[in-house]
């Protein structure tokens, strides 16, 4: 009943699902961080390199979700396929949507934080390492739930 | 068994569903604290080792959600045959 075309019919539903629920997040954080950072250059021009620096430092691990997200689409797109069955069929989707719902919430939350700190920075510029520390204490929190879910993607796609 | 194996792709689905899912609220909060205590740090630089505390304090609870989803992931995953 399920045959090779089936099973890569559902590694490429999963691999858009990944790639494409796991794109939104990231880039309303990202998007969030650089307009809370041209505010703050609007504010105070001459602190634009250290804000800069807070902004690209934080958008970094912002990132990191949709990277997760692309490395388990890519890997459903060329991954080998063994043994046609049901369940794995429904294990190849359940991947994707794992790790595309997964990378929405960190993305979104990581840049709740770097728009924060670019804030603060514009505030108050001579305590930018110690708003450094406590952004990328919290985003190292926050991004926890970003591995879960990619732990659970290789699972699903491994095991 | 037909029957076996459609509940095994329904636990394998449910399990991705269930972590990716329960993984979006988490981390909007924990972002959301993260976000604060930096304005607070940078409204109250000398209180930074309370305000971490504090966050990180939130963040444990917030997570727990999180947890619960990969503990009902893993159940799916291994448990259910």
């Amino acid at each position: 009943m399920v045959d090779e075309s089936w099973m890569k019919t559902a590694s490429l539903l999963g691999a858009a699902l990944s790639m494409g629920i796991g794109a939104v997040g990231p880039a309303y954080g990202l998007g969030y961080a650089s307009s809370k950072a041209c505010e703050g250059v609007m504010r105070q021009p001459y602190e634009r390199n250290r804000i800069t620096k807070i902004m690209l430092i934080g958008q970094a691990v912002t990132e990191s979700p949709a990277i997760f997200s692309l490395l388990i689409s890519i890997l459903l797109l060329f991954g080998s396929i063994d043994n046609p069955s049901i369940v794995g069929m429904m294990a190849l989707v359940g991947s994707g949507l794992c790790m595309g719902a997964g990378a929405l919430g960190p993305g979104v939350g990581a840049g709740f934080a770097n728009a924060a700190a670019c804030e603060g920075v514009a505030r108050m510029p001579e305590y930018e390492t110690l708003i450094l520390r406590t952004m990328l204490i919290g985003q190292a929190v926050s991004q926890s739930t970003s591995i879960y879910a990619l732990v659970i993607a290789f699972l699903l796609k491994i095991v | 068994m037909e029957g076996a194996e459609i509940i095994k792709a329904a636990a394998v689905l449910g399990a991705g569903i269930c972590m990716g899912f329960g993984a979006i609220g988490p981390g909007i909060g924990e972002g959301f604290a993260a976000g604060k205590a930096c304005e607070g740090v940078a409204r109250e630089p000398e209180n930074v080792n309370l305000i971490t505390r504090t966050m990180l304090i939130g963040q444990a609870v917030s997570e727990s959600t999180g947890i619960y989803s990969l503990v009902i992931a893993l159940l799916m995953l291994f448990v259910i045959k």
